[in-house]
């Protein structure tokens, strides 16, 4: 079933809606959550409410692509469901070690008059990744959007774990410049 | 914390880069590349054997008495060379691909298709080693025309989600045809191809309408709609929806007006609208009435009817309510290749429509109003190829599929149709251009994760790009 097929239903408030959401994006949505969460079970559940975000936003939402709509709920509350479960704990997984190499992001320079937005943060995350090579990008996002360990990405894209590291580093440097030059607070 | 701000924000980065790095998506180039890889690994090992192999036979006066004769009669050493030739050839191409899509074995191979071209190149350059005696005449006579004034187009890429791909389901073929479509295979041997977005002031492609576009849009159809806005709000996603006394109405930045009653509108009592039971002859008349009584919502000059089945999983039909302008000026100077009024019919079914939404009791629930060609710019008009030269590209195994088969022969064909396909789903969606598509029904479907009815057939969508070869970058 096409993506505006199932769209469609959404808006036809079509309990096959749900059902065709799931058939078509299940998998990639478990995936999503499983990275963040490493527990099947907390990803089930990330991916039902994943379900209902959906069906509360469609209508009036009309998303263009479907698969990163429901991708990005499921991702927002699989982050949300790992902060509650772990409440500064570490939990080991893939989430804490992405997190620690955030930290390198982070600019020195923190201008604390100024009170950023995160869609400005956003903006510039976007220039950022624009700015980037095609497989650095990728990379990137992979690890950091989709939490894949940086085995799985090396894997994925047929290159060494060192050249996925090396380029996580470079990359995050450049954001770390960026974010410095354009003095975001963070 | 500072870094889980990051983390958070990346969540609503551009969907593209998404979309790029989703580890799902197998692109048909990937796994080409890999095969690629995978090729030239195997021709350098044997590359290798054969090398240690005339070291040897040197070495040990094997074949010293008559080279000559050695070499011709020395049919694995000739066919390992021959591999080595085919494999610097087929990075460009695949070797096994190009001797089924030029089954004549000439060079020519204009008229295979999409991928004939580079089958050709493929071929010529495997023959020349050993070939030189070959008429170096057939290439020139082959290589197709082009005009310098097209631009190439580089073809979007297609995405394999795992086992969740295009398709649909019906118990017989004939139930794949939508009633109305404006293409019957007649003859449109040119098309528009377009960019999917369009260059802003500041030279960078902008897919979105600007806000007080969608305003605008907002506007005219309150006022087509005889409605009042009473509020509007800005969705996060850029979309605005407006309450209006008597329902909402949501401009998208793709250019999509929607209008929803969530309550339901009543229809006449005369008329039947329903996803489920509604028979054609109850549709045909519910859709006349409905044409005519959002006619100034639609703006549509030559309003068509088009009807479309579908089925549930569990094997219920689900009927689908779309119409178009058949009018030439719809589509503006966009269209009208050649002013084909067929070829504008097209464009307008496939991104341009109307879809009517029934809600459970037999009211109207909402009408959708897509506009693909909201944010495109236009990039010139291009030679098509014919049905039957796209047939013979997707049976050469050149068809373009997010199903995870393999297409299973000409037999499984169930039907052809010259279609434009809309930006969402497209992994990386810069041109929007005429395809052939080819719904082919699959013979094995038990390895699917869904349950499916009974009888119930289902077809995966092959598609081969329209556009003559010479004008593919990819």
């Amino acid at each position: 079933m096409q993506d505006s097929q199932i769209v469609d239903l959404f808006w036809e408030r079509s309990e096959n809606a749900v059902a065709a959401a799931s058939a078509k994006y299940g998998k990639y949505c478990f995936s999503i959550a499983h990275h963040i969460l490493g527990n099947a079970e907390d990803a089930e559940e990330s991916v039902n409410d994943t379900y209902l975000g959906a069906w509360n936003a469609i209508p009036p939402h009309r998303p263009a692509v479907l698969s990163t709509f429901l991708g990005k709920i499921t991702r927002r509350i699989s982050i949300d469901r790992w902060r509650k479960r772990t409440a500064g704990k570490r939990s080991g997984g893939q989430m804490d070690l992405a997190l620690d190499e955030l930290t390198d992001c982070i600019p020195t320079l923190n201008n604390a008059e100024q009170a950023v937005e995160n869609a400005v943060l956003t903006q510039t995350l976007n220039r950022f990744l624009s700015s980037l090579e095609a497989e650095a990008r990728k990379i990137f996002v992979q690890r950091y959007w989709y939490l894949l360990s940086v085995r799985e990405i090396a894997d994925g894209l047929d290159v060494s774990e060192s050249k996925v590291k090396m380029s996580l580093m470079r990359s995050r440097n450049r954001l770390r410049r960026l974010l410095e030059e354009e003095e975001v607070s963070l | 914390m500072n870094r889980q701000k990051i983390m958070d924000s990346l969540n609503d980065i551009d969907e593209r880069f998404i979309l790029e790095a989703s580890p799902a998506v197998r692109t048909n180039k990937t796994i080409k590349a890999k095969q690629v890889k995978r090729i030239a690994w195997a021709a350098l090992a044997a590359s290798v054997l054969l090398f240690a192999g005339v070291l040897f036979a040197l070495s040990h006066g094997i074949g010293s008495k008559d080279p000559a004769q050695s070499a011709s009669n020395d049919e694995s050493g000739s066919v390992i060379s021959e591999a080595s030739s085919t494999v610097s050839g087929s990075e460009v191409s695949d070797p096994g691909q190009a001797s089924e899509a030029s089954p004549s074995g000439q060079a020519s191979s204009g008229e295979t298709g999409p991928s004939g071209a580079e089958s050709g190149s493929s071929e010529v350059s495997s023959a020349q080693p050993g070939n030189s005696d070959s008429e170096p005449t057939e290439t020139p006579e082959a290589t197709p025309a082009i005009d310098p004034d097209l631009p190439m187009i580089t073809v979007p890429a297609f995405i394999n989600q795992g086992m969740f791909f295009e398709g649909r389901m019906a118990y017989e073929a004939e139930e794949l045809t939508t009633a109305g479509s404006p293409w019957e295979m007649t003859d449109i041997s040119v098309l528009p191809v377009f960019r999917s977005g369009r260059t802003g002031a500041d030279g960078w492609s902008s897919y979105a309408l600007e806000e007080e576009e969608m305003r605008a849009r907002l506007a005219e159809a309150a006022d087509a709609l005889g409605l009042s806005v009473t509020s509007a709000e800005t969705s996060a996603s850029g979309g605005i929806t407006a309450a209006t006394e008597d329902g909402t109405i949501t401009v998208t930045p793709d250019g999509t007006v929607s209008y929803l009653q969530p309550a339901g509108h009543p229809l006449p009592e005369e008329y039947h609208f329903t996803s489920r039971d509604t028979t054609p002859e109850e549709a045909e008349a519910v859709m006349a009435y409905l044409l005519e009584t959002y006619a100034d919502f639609l703006g549509f000059e030559e309003p068509r009817t088009m009807l479309q089945y579908d089925y549930t999983y569990g094997g219920e039909c689900v009927r689908r309510y779309y119409a178009y302008d058949a009018a030439d000026s719809a589509t503006g100077e966009a269209a009208g290749a050649a002013g084909d009024p067929t070829a504008a019919g097209l464009l307008n079914s496939c991104l341009r429509y109307a879809h009517f939404s029934p809600d459970d009791f037999g009211n109207l629930l909402s009408i959708r109003l897509c506009d693909g060609l909201a944010c495109a710019e236009k990039i010139g008009d291009y030679p098509l190829i014919t049905a039957e030269e796209a047939r013979a590209a997707v049976l050469a195994g050149n068809g373009l599929t997010s199903a995870p088969f393999d297409f299973p022969g000409a037999d499984y064909i169930a039907k052809t149709e010259l279609v434009y396909r809309g930006a969402s789903q497209y992994e990386d969606a810069e041109a929007l251009l005429p395809y052939y598509r080819f719904y082919v029904e699959l013979p094995d479907t038990s390895g699917l994760p869904m349950q499916i009815a009974d009888g119930l057939k289902v077809y995966g969508a092959w598609y081969v790009p329209a556009v003559q070869p010479q004008y593919l970058a990819s």
